[in-house]
């Protein structure tokens, strides 16, 4: 089922010219299975290179006024937006001759003046045992990975306190292999979801909502926006069913694959028990509905004679998303309203809210955050949109 | 386009109906969607009532509207690019989002929305260049008479 990362088409490149090469090319082997690991979606400050900024750095000609020198130079230039840096670089040149450099202070910007910044080559800059100053390239902030540690390094010495659990993310070893195999199949049951749509006219796109605690389904979507609302797509068909599986819901939504409190079956196949469960209570919800009036109506959430209990983490606190397509913003955001705890999407796509745009998940002002993963299942996810009914 | 007065008057309305979500224990965000002239859907926050964080005010006005389209037999694609919304506080995220993929072409709120405003205040959701994501719609500074109010 899991397609060795050599297959994935087109989208194998894109990852590689986004990301770093070392995620795309893991994956977790046990005999007999390979599934690719999902890829992190993580934020520009973490996958970019950190950006570098010019300073003033001066040779110190007496290797042992160093020490003495460093003082000088502080108390002169006080750096404090770059404590990540040290003052100083020693370097071997050619024939075993150490060299080592001091760093002074930023360099004058054209469009904006630091109050830490000057050109210590005017104003008879002198400190007795330093060379002519010169410009030099040096990191703006601290590295965060590795990776950027290895860059910012090149230019100038920098402190790095490595993040373990990103460092395992980034190489791919960050879930078990039961983990995966977990993952993989309530993708499979998102792929499920979308099929059902495709074969009623919706878009193919379909969403599962999972308690990993209790290891079970508490929801299922699929795309709605052609029955109706423009605005049911998987996700937010999702959302409410978890609502319904906790006595609440409020959209009328009905159809085969769409429930809350997966039964327990091992059968996949087993869709008429659902599409029962599914019809009497949303018949019933929908009878609420049929006469509802502007502001006035109110629907009743009373689901007790069908032996749900009204239970539950408050909204989706601590349940993860499977989705087949990237969220777009309205459900990206959704999502954050719903306290997700973790999201896995399929395939990328051009109007998607996480990893493709707005990357909305890492915006520093939000009042909920949440982990994302991408390209699961990637080549069945992606093949939705291109098969014919 | 409204007047000051039209604008206030369906304010008011919206803030009538933030008072009645406020009375229910719900966010007290409330807003009207006018039609040629006349109230044709509104809404208020149902979160609570629903356990469902995405039933906000404008996401249960836009059911309603979809619904009195159905009912008086108009193409809710004719009926949406000229609706215009007035909602007590800046739409978030999500529902700048859903505006957009709706094509409304308008909206007036009463006071910006700064944890998760989705028309500015976080992101601009209204006016960003997505393509092929609905339409950009046009937002009015906050309503001043309102700022106090809401």
């Amino acid at each position: 089922m899991a397609a060795p990362m050599s297959d994935l088409g087109p989208c194998k490149k894109k990852m590689k010219s986004e990301d770093d090469s070392s995620i795309s090319a893991a994956s977790t082997s046990s005999p007999g299975v390979t599934i690719p690991h999902p890829v992190p979606v993580l934020s520009q400050d973490v996958m970019a290179p950190v950006p570098l900024i010019d300073v003033y750095v001066a040779p110190v000609l007496d290797k042992k006024q160093t020490s003495h020198l460093i003082k000088e130079v502080s108390s002169r230039f006080p750096l404090p937006d770059l404590l990540h840096l040290k003052r100083v670089k020693s370097q071997k040149s050619g024939n075993k001759e150490t060299t080592i450099q001091i760093l002074l202070c930023k360099a004058p910007s054209e469009d904006s003046s630091s109050p830490d910044s000057e050109d210590p080559t005017e104003n008879g800059f002198r400190f007795d045992g330093l060379g002519k100053p010169f410009l030099t390239k040096v990191a703006v902030r601290p590295a965060i990975t590795r990776r950027q540690y290895e860059h910012c390094a090149q230019y100038w010495p920098t402190a790095f306190h490595e993040d373990k659990s990103l460092e395992r993310r980034l190489k791919g070893e960050f879930f078990s292999c039961e983990e995966l195999q977990s993952i993989q199949k309530y993708m499979k049951r998102a792929l499920q979801a979308a099929q059902h749509a495709k074969h009623t006219g919706m878009e193919p796109v379909g969403a599962v909502v999972v308690d990993p605690v209790a290891d079970e389904v508490v929801g299922v979507g699929h795309d709605l926006r052609h029955a109706g609302n423009p605005l049911h797509h998987a996700v937010m068909v999702a959302v409410d069913t978890v609502a319904s599986s906790q006595g609440g819901g409020y959209w009328d939504h009905r159809g085969p694959g769409l429930y809350w409190r997966e039964e327990q079956t091992e059968s996949s196949n087993d869709d008429s028990k659902e599409v029962a469960d599914c019809s009497s209570k949303r018949t019933e919800a929908g009878t609420d509905r049929k006469d509802t009036k502007l502001v006035d109506s109110t629907r009743t959430c009373d689901t007790s004679e069908e032996g749900q209990s009204n239970d539950g983490p408050y909204l989706c606190t601590g349940y993860d998303l499977y989705v087949t397509r990237e969220p777009c913003i309205m459900c990206a955001m959704a999502l954050v309203h719903s306290r997700i705890r973790r999201v896995f999407y399929g395939a990328p796509h051009p109007n998607g809210a996480l990893g493709t745009k707005y990357s909305l998940h890492t915006q520093p002002n939000i009042n909920h955050r949440y982990e994302v993963f991408k390209h699961v299942m990637l080549e069945e996810c992606s093949s939705l949109d291109l098969e014919t009914v | 386009m409204a007047d000051q007065g039209e604008i206030e008057k369906y304010m008011y309305s919206a803030l009538d109906l933030a008072r009645a979500a406020l009375a229910k224990g719900e966010v007290p965000v409330g807003c009207v969607m006018v039609y040629q002239g006349q109230i044709v859907a509104q809404g208020h926050n149902r979160v609570n009532e629903s356990k469902n964080a995405t039933v906000h005010a404008e996401m249960v006005a836009v059911g309603q509207l979809l619904e009195w389209c159905m009912k008086v037999g108009l193409d809710k694609n004719e009926v949406l690019p000229i609706v215009q919304l007035y909602v007590t506080c800046e739409p978030c995220i999500m529902c700048a989002g859903a505006l957009r993929l709706l094509s409304i072409p308008v909206v007036w709120y009463g006071c910006p929305n700064p944890r998760f405003g989705g028309c500015g205040s976080v992101l601009s959701v209204h006016s960003d260049r997505l393509e092929s994501y609905g339409q950009q719609f046009k937002v009015h500074p906050p309503v001043c008479v309102m700022i106090r109010v809401c």
